[in-house]
């Protein structure tokens, strides 16, 4: 009796709202590392935030592994677990990367603590950009997530599409710049940035996958 | 005499039992599949369709009989049940899909034709139209059914990812429902309809389906069912319609037959599709050769 209870909650319908739960602490490591950005490389700052996103990250690891009991222990058809599963697995992956990239930005202030030499050249507006999107695609995700208007969730997976395409561009102009301003830079600034602009990348990236995931979840179930 | 009332007795028990067992997977295969429901609550689900449908219905299939044998002696009721249940189980052991259905149908014409007794020619072509008609009906409705569904705009998801729930489990039911009525019906019509035969039928779905279906349901339910929510639900509808109708009609058809069509036409409504025929193929060459090779058996064991 209890699994037909549970059939009629609609087994799906609880593991959306757990992969939103997910998407909804991406939303706190974006606000978090935010804030990190204009913390001016500030070692005693970041390590604070650093241990906010660690947090954040095992708690997205840990929704991670209930969803996944959820999806392949419920009454979820079969066609989309594994959908669901990769969903939920790239979810949580972002939130991860957050943590890398708190991590970079910590290393890199210990370097200029210990006496590498600054060359902001306004950087913190492109990263600035660049989670701005993510923010407003991590939004429309956890939108789609929860609606139940199968046109809306695809109008907004159109646009989540649209802002990592958008992403993608302030990316290569962020490389045009750092290939400008490279004979300024110390190797390892050059090596931090660019490989923050690769993380912001993949989180942009990260979205989109989860989007197209749901948009093919939804399909699958309903035609 | 005696001897022979129990022999048709554990007959019917032997042949519920196999029926029931093998065929529980596709009734309950899709709700199970998608794990709305248990495999323990989908085989309760089953075996009680398949009692209801033998009880309330069973009867209607008592015409097949009377009308291809009508002084249907206790020993040809005894060896078309041996009969049936021994090219059931080389079928099986063959790996061969073989209609029981269609199999005792065979053999009741043959033994019919041998005794001179096959004095309704059309019942027996109304039986073959309808086998013939069934499947491709079942394409079509499914086909057509699915793309009327993908056409219909959805305006709540979870409001028709439930109704599909809901309905896969009534269909469950149904499904075995018309199981009962129509092949566990031609059974115990061929046995008999008394008492005896009637409990022994009931006591062997229940066995059949808690000691014999598991494999079947885990094979069908991670391998055959393994379909969408639409599909699943159009293909069971065309597969309960067809039987019930057929039921009502008092002609004997295979469940598998029906739903085997409604499979291939919701396969077909695919934009892109890949479709394996061979399978395919070779199911409708068993529903041509199990007929066939049982009537010939009818007649050569009546003139042994």
């Amino acid at each position: 009796m209890k699994r037909i209870e549970a059939s009629l909650v609609v087994g799906e319908k609880k593991v959306f709202s757990g992969l939103s739960q997910i998407v909804e602490i991406a939303l706190e490591a974006n606000a978090v590392l935010t804030k990190m950005f204009t913390m001016g490389y500030n070692e005693s700052q970041l390590t604070e935030s650093l241990h906010s996103i660690q947090d954040l990250q095992k708690r997205a690891f840990d929704t991670d592994f209930a969803c996944s009991e959820d999806i392949t222990g419920g009454a979820v058809s079969p066609n989309v677990i594994d959908s669901l599963l990769r969903f939920s697995r790239s979810a949580a992956e972002m939130v991860h990367t957050y943590l890398h990239i708190g991590r970079e930005l910590g290393r890199m202030a210990k370097a200029y603590s210990a006496g590498l030499q600054i060359h902001h050249a306004d950087w913190d507006s492109v990263f600035e950009d660049m989670l701005g999107s993510v923010e407003e695609s991590l939004l429309k995700l956890k939108q789609a997530l929860s609606s139940s208007d199968v046109s809306e969730i695809m109008q907004l997976r159109k646009e989540i599409q649209a802002l990592e395409e958008q992403g993608d561009d302030v990316k290569d102009q962020g490389f045009d710049r750092l290939y400008g301003i490279a004979p300024e830079l110390n190797y390892l600034e050059f090596y931090h940035y660019q490989r923050i602009l690769h993380f912001c990348e993949d989180i942009l990236n990260g979205c989109d996958d989860c989007a197209s995931l749901l948009v093919s979840v939804v399909t699958s179930i309903l035609k | 005499m005696m001897w022979l009332s129990l022999a048709i007795v554990i007959l019917t028990f032997v042949a519920v039992m196999l029926v029931a067992g093998n065929n529980l997977s596709v009734c309950i295969g899709p709700a199970v599949g998608s794990r709305i429901i248990s495999k323990r609550f989908g085989m309760l689900l089953g075996a009680v369709g398949f009692a209801v449908g033998l009880l309330i219905q069973g009867t209607e299939m008592t015409k097949t009989i009377a009308t291809l044998l009508p002084n249907i002696s206790m020993q040809l009721r005894a060896e078309a049940l041996l009969v049936a249940i021994i090219v059931f189980l080389v079928a099986d052991v063959l790996r061969t899909p073989l209609s029981f259905t269609m199999s005792l149908v065979g053999l009741i014409a043959g033994f019919s034709i041998t005794a001179s007794e096959m004095t309704k020619m059309l019942y027996v072509a109304e039986v073959v139209s309808v086998w013939v008609a069934a499947p491709l009906i079942s394409i079509f409705f499914a086909f057509y059914l699915i793309k009327l569904l993908n056409r219909e705009p959805v305006h709540n998801l979870w409001d028709r990812l439930q109704t599909y729930k809901v309905l896969l489990i009534v269909l469950a039911f149904s499904t075995s429902y018309v199981l009962g009525a129509n092949t566990l019906g031609l059974i115990v019509s061929t046995s008999g309809f008394n008492i005896f035969n009637l409990t022994a039928a009931v006591v062997g779905a229940f066995i059949g389906v808690y000691f014999l279906s598991a494999g079947e349901i885990r094979r069908v339910a991670e391998e055959l069912f393994l379909m969408r929510y639409p599909n699943a639900t159009v293909s069971l509808v065309a597969s309960t319609v067809l039987v019930e109708i057929a039921t009502i009609l008092k002609i004997p058809l295979s469940n598998t037959q029906a739903l085997s069509g409604a499979v291939f036409g919701t396969g077909m409504s695919y934009k892109s599709k890949f479709v394996s025929l061979k399978p395919f193929l070779l199911t409708v060459l068993g529903w041509v050769i199990a007929p066939l090779l049982s009537f010939v058996l009818g007649i050569v064991i009546a003139k042994i």
